[in-house]
């Protein structure tokens, strides 16, 4: 281990780093050109754009939460559930108690609540010494359980009021809400992450726990936060999928985002600053998702193109990134 | 890598010490070189290891002889130099043809697989016996493992899982799956490190019944008592050559430690003077304990360095994480800076003006995939908070700190925003105590701090120790390589089973009496 | 030599059943019978109403019910029904598991002369009765007020999941159909399950953005044709392509209220659940069934025949063709 030289020359121009940093960012740009080509009267069009932004907005919330938790070195599984929960327990409130629930009251209610779980799955995991992964499904699993009782497997659909609808059917010149919703989480993380002490000791806890504790930070408090934030993104990422759909569904809200959410934070840390989970990252990762399924649907390619194009996309990423720590060492 | 010279040569004679030829010469090692890059780990080494012998590998950390061992062993491939088994010259390429030769190594921790039982771990490498071929046979497999540890004399279920076995039965586990496997030469690193004294005294049993019957032991340790209880020839290295050869009869304590240590370093040439102005009492312990510190009162004062020495497990390196809240204090009393305090956990200490640099930098101390700066700073981010809600960090003030702390250290690094993986281990270290030069903390504890540095680096981290003393901060001091002591500190406490056994001031702390106080050995 | 089992099974049966019924005159099924109602996937709303309404059937009559859910675990439940088998239950009713996978658990009953009734399960070899509905028929109903709607012209949109065997007949109706229709242009795309529901809101987002005449679009089950609704009002195309919809469950019901989905084929959902506690009764006193595959009719929802909300359609007097609509006011 002991090392013989001084401060190491710098490389010059390395491809390798190259293909690492900006390898998922060039493909986002070729997809975004080799789409616009293929339906030049679709694709390229504001509408169009603004309507991939859209639709990746509950995938982008619920993904952006993530990544505060996997900066941390936490695995969310309870975030599919939690997303059912957050739109479930907003439409209940406003449906069984449409006379003293106010719109802001039911999503305050709602993410608080997903909140709160967020807070107990923290604690178990500091305090209980059990694996965030672990507790998460577990978590998961009693959420889910309890929606599907209380809801007797309804969905609400009658009396949702249309304030709560506008969270996800509203625009504000012209740019959806679910878009600025998403946009504002990802800043205010953003912030979180980058700029504030806690941002950095998640960073620091996230890259060696021990470290960190032996530099004075309270190691056990940040598993609720960060599990805390995570679910309360997924909780609000559920409740715009309500709101967009006019639809409190009692199964199966988050599922189809729980995979995407990972590839998306995965596909990020490989970007620009490989090896580190990063918002802006996330974003690349969501977007890249958002552009093949709408550019694939747009083209009228099967969909299990889209399955397998993803899955290729995120091999090579993680690829990239690895080769690159690899060669580190 | 090649063998040396190819020819075989007939047995020769060692260069050093005087040889009894009492037994057949099994392992002869001549002229062994091996070059890292930057150092000469091993420099014309010889050693020879006779049928029937114990024989006892001595030396400081970094002397040479993990690096002999491995080039043994067939782990490692020699520079230069020849290997001759039984008379004839060998080529190792391998653990595997080492083995095959008849050579065996048993590791600190026994290199047993804890989670199954005892006889599958005896024939882990050969494979369990088989019915047909497939099906493991598991009466055999029980049968050949007892006759297996009743040839060591081990009266033990081999159905019994290895995490359960006390530490001297695991020893002789491992003992076994080397006969098991027709070793004639065991190699045992530092076998009793984890053993209570009854257990060593049923291990060395163990051993000399072995020996007699023929195999040879090659013993490394640091516990000089059992040395003289156990060897029948020593050998110590010194920096890569050889620094002597005893046999049992010649055994003497004095010319053995001089040899480890060398004979220029038992004075203390390199030791420091009193401190010039003692000051005010940063840190005073009475009758701490917890985990392995079973008592531990003293005193630390300003501008004073203060060693805390002693054998691996004998308490040093634990004291000062016991100070530090890594585990809790089950008694005595703490005053730091006047008024008593409990430190129930890291935050507590640094709360309380504490620094801690831990032994292993990688798992310990680093921030492996982030900058120098955020490295330097991760302690101190309170101190470029916006305000205390948002705690939004003024990164300008954080790199300008980084900046400052690496230009005064002068580490080397293309910018404070380089990872800190890119530099040498010794300026990562430099980091590392700058990140607590900048907390402002009064009181630094550190645990080998150069270890894992080169020797240019190593002379900077001392004179930084210095600096950080001469500036009114208290140093205790820890490190594996007890040479240190003299070159560092005013002042040295000896631990020796979680005690003080003493205490060396200025000149006396020479490497030789700190060993002497640590080993428990007559003064 | 299926036909051979197949009769071998059925003279078994039959004759077992005569003989039950001559011991027992009748009567057996007024006696405190223990059945067990289970579903692969008891959490699907509409199998959900199944479970509940035979359920309560079955307590109506006195008998003591043990529901199970294999939580889509098709191996779990073919267990859990041999349990049953091995615990002497007096019947097994299957909600909507493929009868096709639960070959072993049928020819055990059969051996053990315990009536299995399935419901929206297939017509298997070896069952008492299957009491579904006919979907190619009915994709072919919804289809065909699809083609007339349009004037046999235009563009339409299909969206389905045919790995489900179900949604398969419905869309070998739907084809049957389209292909009499040379001025049809049909667009087909498969659904990502889980997931679904978004993706059936992005896609027929994504998919209007490229065409602008869409005239109608098909969805296969409710659970999306209620997100295809909200993603055509949610649009901002000029033209709005009507969306039709096959299942019948109550927040389809709330959309054709509104007008937002133009009609669905509803199943009697409910009857059925009641149907095969009929069957097991009857099965149990000894009445033969010259049929194993019966079929409960289904009925027309539109904004004309939709009941109001929180009633249920009354299927004996439903109208399934168009003609007998009551007409617009």
């Amino acid at each position: 281990m002991s090392t013989i030289t001084g401060a190491p020359a710098r490389p010059k121009l390395d491809f390798t780093v190259l293909f690492a940093r900006f390898g998922t960012l060039a493909s986002l740009i070729a997809l975004l050109i080799a789409f616009s080509l293929a339906r030049s009267d679709v694709f390229p069009t504001v509408n169009n754009l603004l309507n991939i932004m859209s639709q990746i907005s509950i995938l982008g919330t619920m993904a952006f939460g993530l990544t505060v938790c996997l900066v941390m070195g936490l695995f969310d599984l309870s975030i599919a559930a939690m997303a059912t929960l957050g739109g479930y327990v907003a439409t209940f409130l406003l449906v069984q108690y449409p006379d003293s629930v106010s719109v802001p009251v039911a999503v305050a209610a709602s993410l608080v609540t997903a909140a709160l779980i967020g807070i107990l799955n923290g604690l178990i995991v500091s305090y209980l010494g059990i694996s965030a992964f672990i507790a998460t499904l577990a978590t998961g699993s009693i959420i889910t359980g309890a929606v599907l009782g209380i809801s007797d497997s309804k969905t609400i659909i009658t009396g949702i009021p249309d304030g709560f609808m506008a969270i996800g059917q509203g625009a504000i010149f012209g740019v959806a809400n679910p878009i600025l919703i998403m946009l504002s989480v990802g800043l205010a993380l953003w912030l979180l992450l980058e700029h504030t002490q806690l941002g950095r000791h998640l960073y620091a806890i996230g890259g060696s726990a021990e470290a960190s504790r032996l530099s004075g930070i309270a190691v056990k408090r940040y598993a609720p936060f960060a599990l805390a934030i995570c679910a309360g993104c997924a909780g609000l990422g559920g409740l715009m999928a309500a709101a967009v759909l006019g639809a409190g569904r009692p199964q199966g809200v988050g599922d189809g985002y729980l995979l995407n959410a990972f590839a998306s934070v995965f596909i990020g840390a490989s970007s620009l600053r490989p090896g580190k989970f990063h918002i802006l990252g996330t974003l690349i990762g969501v977007l890249l998702i958002g552009v093949i399924n709408n550019g694939l649907s747009v083209m009228g390619v099967p969909t299990y193109w889209q399955y397998i194009v993803q899955g290729v996309l995120l091999v090579a990423a993680l690829f990239s990134a690895g080769v690159l720590t690899m060669r580190k060492h | 890598m090649s063998a040396p010279d190819m020819a075989p040569v007939p047995v020769s004679k060692t260069g050093t010490g005087s040889s009894q030829p009492d037994g057949v010469i099994f392992l002869q090692v001549e002229g062994l070189v091996k070059q890292f890059p930057g150092t000469l780990a091993l420099d014309h080494v010889d050693l020879t290891v006779r049928h029937g012998e114990i024989h006892a590998l001595l030396g400081e950390n970094g002397a040479g002889k993990s690096t002999l061992i491995r080039q043994v062993c067939g782990a490692s491939q020699p520079t230069s130099g020849k290997i001759l088994i039984e008379g004839a010259q060998v080529a190792l390429p391998s653990p595997h043809a080492a083995a095959a030769r008849g050579i065996a190594v048993v590791h600190q921790h026994f290199n047993l697989a804890p989670q199954i039982s005892v006889a599958e771990n005896l024939f882990l490498t050969e494979g369990l016996p088989r019915r047909a071929g497939i099906f493991v046979d598991w009466s055999e497999t029980f049968r050949r493992a007892r006759t297996l540890l009743a040839r060591v004399g081990l009266d033990l279920d081999p159905r019994r899982e290895v995490s359960q076995l006390r530490p001297d039965e695991a020893a002789m586990v491992a003992i076994a799956k080397a006969i098991g496997a027709d070793a004639k030469l065991i190699i045992l690193d530092e076998p009793t490190a984890a053993l209570l004294p009854a257990e060593v005294a049923v291990l060395f049993g163990h051993m000399r019944r072995l020996a007699a019957e023929g195999h040879a032991f090659l013993y490394v340790s640091h516990k000089l008592a059992e040395v003289f209880e156990i060897a029948d020839r020593v050998t110590v290295l010194r920096d890569g050559r050889n620094a002597g050869h005893w046999t049992r009869e010649q055994l003497s304590r004095r010319s053995i430690i001089e040899a480890i240590v060398g004979s220029q370093k038992t004075f203390t040439e390199e030791a420091l003077d009193a401190p010039v102005q003692p000051g005010e009492v940063l840190l005073s312990a009475a009758g701490a304990r917890g985990g392995r510190v079973a008592d531990m009162s003293f005193e630390l004062r300003a501008h004073e360095i203060l060693g805390i020495a002693g054998l691996p497990g004998g308490g040093a390196e634990e004291a000062l994480d016991l100070l530090y809240g890594r585990y809790p204090m089950t008694g005595g009393r703490l005053v730091i800076g006047g008024a008593e305090v409990t430190l129930k956990s890291p935050r507590d200490a640094k709360a309380a003006g504490l620094a801690l640099v831990p032994k292993d930098r990688h798992a310990e101390s680093l921030l492996p995939g982030a900058s120098v700066r955020e490295n330097i700073s991760l302690p101190n981010l309170n101190q470029f908070i916006t305000d205390p809600v948002l705690r939004l960090i003024r990164r300008a003030k954080e790199r300008t700190q980084a900046e400052a702390i690496g230009r005064r250290l002068s580490v080397k690094m293309s910018g404070v925003e380089a990872p800190i993986q890119s530099l040498s281990g010794g300026n990562q270290q430099k980091a590392i105590l700058g990140r607590w030069l900048a907390s402002g903390a009064r009181i630094f504890m550190l645990n080998s701090p150069t270890a894992a540095v080169d020797i240019g680096a190593k002379a900077e981290i001392y004179a930084l120790i210095r600096e950080i003393a001469a500036n009114g901060a208290g140093v205790l001091f820890t490190s594996t390589e007890v040479e240190e002591f003299p070159r560092v500190c005013h002042r040295v406490l000896v631990f020796r089973d979680g005690r003080i056994a003493g205490e060396l001031l200025g000149k006396e702390a020479t490497e030789a009496n700190i060993l002497n106080l640590a080993a428990g050995e007559g003064e | 030599m299926q036909v051979k089992n197949w009769v071998a099974v059925t003279t078994a049966l039959l004759a077992s059943t005569a003989m039950a019924g001559a011991a027992f005159a009748q009567e057996k099924s007024k006696g405190a019978l223990k059945v067990a109602i289970f579903s692969v996937n008891a959490a699907s709303p509409t199998i959900h109403t199944m479970i509940e309404s035979a359920t309560a059937a079955a307590k109506e009559r006195g008998w003591t019910v043990e529901n199970y859910d294999g939580n889509g675990d098709q191996v779990a439940t073919n267990n859990q029904a041999n349990t049953y088998i091995t615990r002497k239950f007096d019947a097994l009713i299957n909600v909507a598991s493929a009868n096709t996978q639960m070959g072993g658990v049928i020819a055990n009953a059969a051996k053990a002369k315990i009536p299995f009734v399935s419901t929206f399960a297939g017509l298997v070899p070896g069952i008492t009765v299957d009491i579904g509905s006919n979907n190619v028929a009915d994709g072919v109903f919804a289809a065909s007020t699809i083609a007339a709607a349009i004037d046999g012209e235009g563009e339409v949109l299909k969206m389905n999941w045919t790995v489900l065997p179900a949604l398969a007949e419905r869309d070998a109706g739907f084809k049957a159909v389209m292909s009499e229709y040379k001025k049809i242009k049909v667009t087909e795309m498969e659904l990502k399950v889980p997931g679904q529901v978004d993706d059936a809101f992005n896609k027929i987002t994504d998919f209007m953005t490229g065409h602008k005449d869409l005239k109608a679009i098909w969805m296969g089950w409710d659970e999306v044709g209620v997100a295809a609704a909200r993603a055509v009002q949610h649009s901002n195309s000029a033209s709005k392509p009507f969306v039709v919809s096959m299942d019948g469950n109550d927040a389809a019901y709330d959309l054709i209220r509104e007008g937002t989905l133009r009609e669905t084929i509803a199943y009697d959902v409910r009857g059925m659940g009641v149907e095969a506690v009929k069957a097991v009764a009857d099965a149990v006193d000894g009445k033969p069934f010259p049929e194993r595959q019966i079929y409960k009719k289904p009925c027309l929802i539109t904004k004309e025949t939709v009941p109001p909300a929180g009633q249920f359609p009354d299927f004996k007097t439903c109208v399934l063709y168009s003609a007998d609509l009551p007409k617009a006011k």
